[in-house]
């Protein structure tokens, strides 16, 4: 995979919410910053290993990583154990394919695609908008790929897999007939499509894309001040009689949420048997024609928005959540999943939840010291500028994290 | 004064293709009502000379010329007041007089209407309850008679007013950060600040520390409202910012109250006032671009006679509350008035809302026309449009006419998102069962305002209208007869006559037919609305330079809460301008003000950016948007001013630019724990690894699928429970019974060993298998590891485990040594050395 980060960066300095930016580092950073550039000892080596792989290093592991240059080096070490991508990759992505937010479901093509990005050092900056899925290769012994099914995943699950040794890089638009130009990274995956646009009024795609890489849930970036003009004809303006209600309370997501989820109006989940809930059935793509979900209960307010197509605008570009850092490069509107896909991973938000998120799974704990913030904008700033390479992070924040 | 005619817009467009029927085929006339209980003498004189003066006499003058009503006075004979529109002896002439006072385009406009409703001898204890009789009685005489004027509505330039001063948020915080903010940092700032808790943490961040208040000032501007605050030196108690979420929020919604409700708002209320004392009046920036100010009231009427109202025998409007009495205004008598009892208040923009336990009900008395007139008819239509305020509602009524909760005539009711239609019929219980009921994944009952229709006749039976479509769904009961009706049954809304089936929301229209509606009457009553709507003509000549030009909206009060603007069209009311002399005028983000402010909340049309071009422009005008919103309500249609502003109109500019958002700093935690635990697959792993066996092993795979989510989920130590371990156990039990059960395995972790009979428990047996199994889980040379001689040795855990299992049972045989091995191993693997990370 020789996808490059291909935009502008959005603002280092505007980084969202997840990572409030600290600017005095102080000592224990500096202390911090000392200890990195040395190679860890056994116990440090031991933590790094246990941490980003979830197993303990074997004695020629141990070895290898107190002989590095670095910390970093040592932790980069770690990254090449499979459990490394069983687990700790795996389990990352898991809560984000599902309603739920569980870790307890079955692979799929969206967690193995994020796997398999980590794992190839794809950058993870095309998430929400590359040609891209990963699958088993032809020495796994598992049912081909289907769009229809998760009867591969399952199967890899059954046998317990090695994904780093057996996920290869496909194009989804080669495998499930959606053109390339309407792909959208994770977002137009299988396992994607069953869980957020199933039903509904693909709402939820936007939400818990926001939720689980812009890290952050509709309370968080609710803002009443932003105009209503897109909100759709089925959000009732006056709930059981008290318009105050909308004016202080639904108009605050609405208003950001529904511009942002025109990008899906072609797109829908053929649940083909909803007896068993998500298992079966198929992402549909209808290039020019709305749908029918989009129009539902179109009479609760008939002066509302209507979709004419998949057309998309970031109203938070202004006011309270400009802070998420939409890059300036990006004209913050345009049609489609992938371009919207493109705005939200373009977005310092993005990187900074990406981050914050991994130094949380090496770390243990979220960062709560001016040296934590420090670091993660260290982390930040080199996720950024070197490729949006997420392995590269595990390995600093472990590294950070590794004690003394 | 200026007027222009407007018909081409398109809420009345639809109406008016409806109340033309001007398509092909004889228009279908409907059979009048039956005859009313009140009447007068018998007409003897001259007959009706035209069409129009019968549907004069059905509809109006049989109604007027009563003793009891016009005809008292406006007769022919003593006093003969004229005009005389009520006299009984000749029609026809009656009907010359009654042209002098009304007004068939638009009846709610008529002399007769606007002098009854004024005080002038209403017979009713309502003057506003007469009026809209008299206006029913003079839509019906339009309709009837096909009045093609009734679809043209006059526009009237309202008068020239300029926007006046009120009292606007400063741009220095100092103000705020000396009132309200100390009280929303003290008690609000756990969940409404960028500081808070992720967990809790949520908009608007009000509270927020951040200093200067550079954070928490513009998130509490949205929920300050200064109306009825006068500003410094002026009265700033009373009314004054009672509109303020801030502070209704505490005491209507009971919201996260510091000490009790009454006291936190009274708290919050004064600190806004002292607020807002601080404050002058100041007139509007002079740099916007703006209109003239209009009120709603200023506004011309839109809303017209486009309702079906043929069969209609009891209508309720709700435009007012007289002694707990709420009006029908159908006209048709006697009039079934409901009396309010319980949670019912008047809402504003017309409606009633039911509270928990409340109802209106009418007598027994009143109420028997309507069983008079459906048993003429043995069909008849229920319409209402109501705004449920719950979803999760069961048996809930919201129309009913019925004798208790076990018997009934029928019933609208709602279960959930569900309506029901509960009725008598000979197919059918006394109590209107088995219901016909929406079919719940429709949902077809939604929090908004709907409009929901239900039909019965003889041949279709029950069937059920939202929002003008049919709901799917036969009735199962249908071909029975209506005939067991009981005439001593009261209609009520909002519950049952016994009190036990209360429905919550907002009923905004009720009206009740005596005939089943067809399915073009439903829609066409949809596509009518409900309540007044205005338009409001917003003068900006002087702004555009083109004479009598104006940004004209659709507007009226959609609740008590807020207005309904919808379609901004601009048109001129100069007859001279036209599309050959208008010039190019472009339009950008227009934001509607109120008071002298211009609310941060509902401004659709900042986005709006267009050109206003001659070859669009129509005597109808231009339309600019076809997007409604929605604007709060201050102090209500009796006082509120609005007016516009342009970020551009023509060659006007004054585009608003946002401030930027002050970027919270960090916020550091308390400090937690470095080290946490495995989660469930990194201790399966693990164990794995530990033991040597594949976790594909049968064996463990089933048991790792058992206890896989009772292993740690989340990896921090303040989330590890006993179950945890529990589940731990269970897995290293079995890795390590496969692994001891397995020569392969078992020759990896404990080489050159043999688990043979009495190996256990000497101390150099004990030592072959505890040495091994510690150094695996231990590692070597590390720190943060135990000493080997904890678990393993004369004194180690492991060892000690061993001599305890074996002095209980004999390690005599194989298969025991084999057990306490597996026991000693699970120990070794299963315990915080492995699990914690």
């Amino acid at each position: 995979m020789t996808q490059s980060a291909r935009r502008t960066s959005a603002t280092p300095n505007l980084v969202a919410r997840a990572v409030r930016v600290t600017i005095c580092a102080g000592v224990l950073a500096l202390a911090a910053a000392n200890a990195l550039a040395a190679n860890p000892n056994a116990d440090q080596a031991t933590r790094i290993y246990n941490r980003v792989a979830g197993i303990p290093p074997s004695a020629a592991q141990l070895a290898q990583m107190t002989a590095a240059p670095d910390a970093v080096s040592a932790a980069l070490i770690a990254t090449q154990d499979p459990a490394f991508y069983n687990n700790t990759i795996r389990n990352l992505a898991a809560p984000w394919t599902n309603r739920d937010q569980s870790v307890f479901v079955p692979l799929n093509d969206y967690t193995a695609t994020v796997v398999g990005m980590v794992r190839d050092d794809v950058p993870f900056n095309t998430l929400l908008s590359a040609d891209l899925v990963y699958t088993a290769d032809g020495a796994s012994g598992v049912p081909a790929y289907s769009y229809s099914n998760n009867a591969m995943y399952d199967a890899m699950d059954a046998n317990n897999v090695d994904l780093k040794a057996h996920l290869v890089s496909n194009t989804q638009s080669a495998l499930t007939g959606i053109p390339a130009t309407a792909t959208a990274g994770i977002m137009t995956t299988r396992g994607a499509g069953s869980a957020f646009f199933i039903n509904g009024t693909n709402r939820a795609m936007f939400r818990f894309t926001m939720l689980n890489h812009l890290c952050n849930d509709m309370q968080l970036v609710m803002d009443i001040t932003r105009p209503p003009d897109w909100i759709r004809q089925d959000v009732t303006r006056s709930p059981g009689g008290q318009s105050s209600l909308f004016l202080n309370n639904c108009v605050g997501c609405h208003s950001g949420i529904d511009p942002m989820a025109g990008a899906f109006a072609y797109y829908n989940f053929n649940n083909t048997d909803p007896t068993t809930a998500d298992t079966m059935g198929t992402v549909v793509y209808t290039a020019g024609q709305v749908q029918p979900k989009y129009f539902i209960n179109n009479t609760n307010f008939p002066q509302g928005f209507v979709t004419m197509d998949d057309s998309w605008n970031n109203h938070w570009r202004a006011g309270p959540n400009s802070i998420l850092g939409f890059s300036a490069s990006l004209p913050g509107s345009g049609n489609g999943a992938k371009s919207l896909g493109m705005e939200l991973e373009s977005s310092a938000a993005f990187a900074s939840c990406q981050v914050t998120r991994v130094f949380k799974d090496v770390c243990l704990r979220a960062p709560n010291s001016s040296a934590d913030f420090t670091q993660v904008n260290s982390m930040i700033s080199s996720f950024q500028s070197n490729g949006y390479k997420l392995r590269q992070v595990f390995a600093e924040g472990a590294a950070y994290c590794m004690g003394t | 004064m200026n007027v222009t005619r407007i018909t081409g817009l398109a809420a009345l467009a639809a109406s008016f293709a409806l109340s033309a029927c001007g398509g092909a085929g004889a228009p279908t006339t409907a059979n009048p009502a039956p005859s009313q209980t009140v009447t007068a003498d018998a007409y003897t004189g001259p007959p009706a000379a035209t069409a129009d003066v019968t549907a004069f006499q059905v509809n109006f003058w049989n109604n007027v010329r009563v003793q009891n009503r016009c005809g008292q006075c406006h007769n022919a004979t003593s006093p003969a007041q004229m005009p005389n529109f009520a006299r009984s002896d000749d029609v026809n002439l009656a009907y010359a007089q009654a042209n002098t006072v009304v007004n068939l385009a638009t009846p709610s406009t008529s002399l007769i209407v606007t002098k009854v409703a004024g005080g002038h001898n209403c017979w009713l204890a309502d003057n506003g309850a007469c009026g809209q009789i008299l206006t029913t009685w003079i839509a019906n005489w339009a309709g009837a008679a096909g009045a093609a004027s009734a679809t043209t509505v006059q526009l009237q330039a309202p008068p020239d007013q300029t926007v006046g001063q009120s009292l606007n948020f400063p741009a220095d915080s100092s103000a705020f950060a000396g009132t309200v903010w100390p009280i929303t940092k003290a008690n609000c700032i756990r969940c409404h600040s960028t500081t808070a808790d992720p967990s809790v943490e949520q908009a608007p961040y009000h509270a927020d520390p951040t200093p200067g208040a550079v954070i928490a000032y513009p998130a509490a501007i949205p929920k300050i409202d200064f109306t009825g605050c006068a500003g410094s030196g002026g009265n700033n108690g009373g009314t004054c910012g009672t509109n303020s979420r801030l502070y209704q929020r505490l005491l209507t919604d009971n919201h996260n109250c510091w000490t009790t409700c009454a006291a936190d708002s009274a708290t919050m209320l004064a600190a806004i006032q002292a607020f807002a004392a601080q404050l002058t009046p100041s007139n509007l920036d002079p740099s916007l671009v703006t209109s003239k100010a209009v009120s709603l009231t200023q506004g011309t009427i839109a809303s017209g006679a486009s309702r079906y109202d043929a069969d209609t025998i009891a209508k309720y409007e709700f435009q007012s509350v007289v002694n707990n009495t709420t009006f029908d205004t159908s006209g048709i008598d006697p009039s079934a008035d409901l009396t309010i009892s319980g949670n019912v208040t008047l809402a504003g923009g017309w409606g009633i809302n039911v509270g928990a336990g409340g109802k209106a009900q009418a007598t027994t008395q009143a109420s028997q026309k309507i069983f008079n007139f459906i048993q003429a008819t043995g069909e008849f239509s229920v319409e209402a449009w109501v705004a449920p305020a719950l979803v999760a509602a069961d048996k809930s009524y919201m129309v009913s006419y019925s004798g208790g909760d076990t018997t009934r005539n029928f019933t609208l009711g709602q279960t959930n998102q569900d309506y029901d239609f509960m009725l008598r019929t000979s197919n059918t219980a006394l109590t209107g069962l088995p219901q016909l009921q929406t079919p719940n994944a429709a949902m077809a009952l939604q929090a908004s305002l709907q409009h929901v229709v239900l039909t019965y006749d003889a041949v279709n039976g029950r069937q059920i209208y939202v929002n003008g479509v049919l709901v799917p769904g036969a009735d199962p009961q249908k071909g029975g007869t209506i005939s067991n009706w009981d005439s001593t049954f009261a209609l009520v809304l909002g519950n049952e006559v016994s009190g036990d089936r209360s429905w919550q929301g907002l009923i905004k229209f009720v009206a009740i037919h005596s005939r089943s509606m067809t399915a073009a009457q439903v829609m066409q009553n949809f596509n009518a609305g409900v309540g007044e709507r205005y338009y409001e003509l917003f003068n900006v000549s002087t702004v555009t330079g083109v004479s009598q030009s104006y940004v004209m909206f659709t507007v009226s009060q959609y609740d008590s809460y807020g207005y309904l603007f919808y379609q901004p069209t601009f048109i001129s009311l100069d007859p001279t301008v036209t599309s050959s002399n208008l010039p190019s005028i472009p339009v950008q983000g227009i934001r509607i003000g109120l008071n002298g402010g211009v609310p941060q909340v509902g401004q659709a049309y900042i986005p709006l950016k267009t050109t206003i071009t001659p070859a669009n422009y129509t005597s109808q005008g231009e339309v600019l948007s076809s997007i409604g919103t929605v604007i709060g309500l201050q102090g209500g249609p009796a006082t509120d001013q609005f007016f516009l502003t342009f970020d551009v109109l023509g060659s006007h500019t004054n585009v608003v630019v946002e401030a930027s958002p002050t970027i919270p700093a960090a916020a550091p935690g308390p400090v937690v724990a470095d080290i946490g635990v495995k989660s469930f697959a990194e201790v399966n792993s693990t164990l794995s690894v530990l033991t040597g066996v594949p976790s594909t092993d049968p064996n463990v795979s089933a048991t790792y699928l058992a206890v896989q989510q009772q292993l740690p989920a989340t990896p921090t130590l303040e989330a590890f429970s006993s179950a945890n371990q529990v589940g731990i156990a269970q897995l290293a039990i079995q890795y390590c019974n496969v692994m001891v059960n397995s020569p392969a395995y078992l020759s990896k972790i404990l080489p050159g060993v043999t688990l043979s009979a009495g190996l256990f428990p000497s101390q150099a047996g004990m030592d072959s298998v505890t040495g091994p199994l510690a150094a695996r889980v231990l590692g070597s040379g590390l720190h943060s590891m135990p000493a080997a001689t904890t678990m393993t040795g004369a004194t180690g855990e492991l060892d000690k485990l061993i001599v305890n299992l074996c002095a209980t049972s004999a390690c005599s045989t194989v298969a025991r040594v084999q057990a306490v091995t597996a026991a000693a191993c699970a120990t070794a693997f299963g315990n915080a050395n492995m699990l914690i990370n």
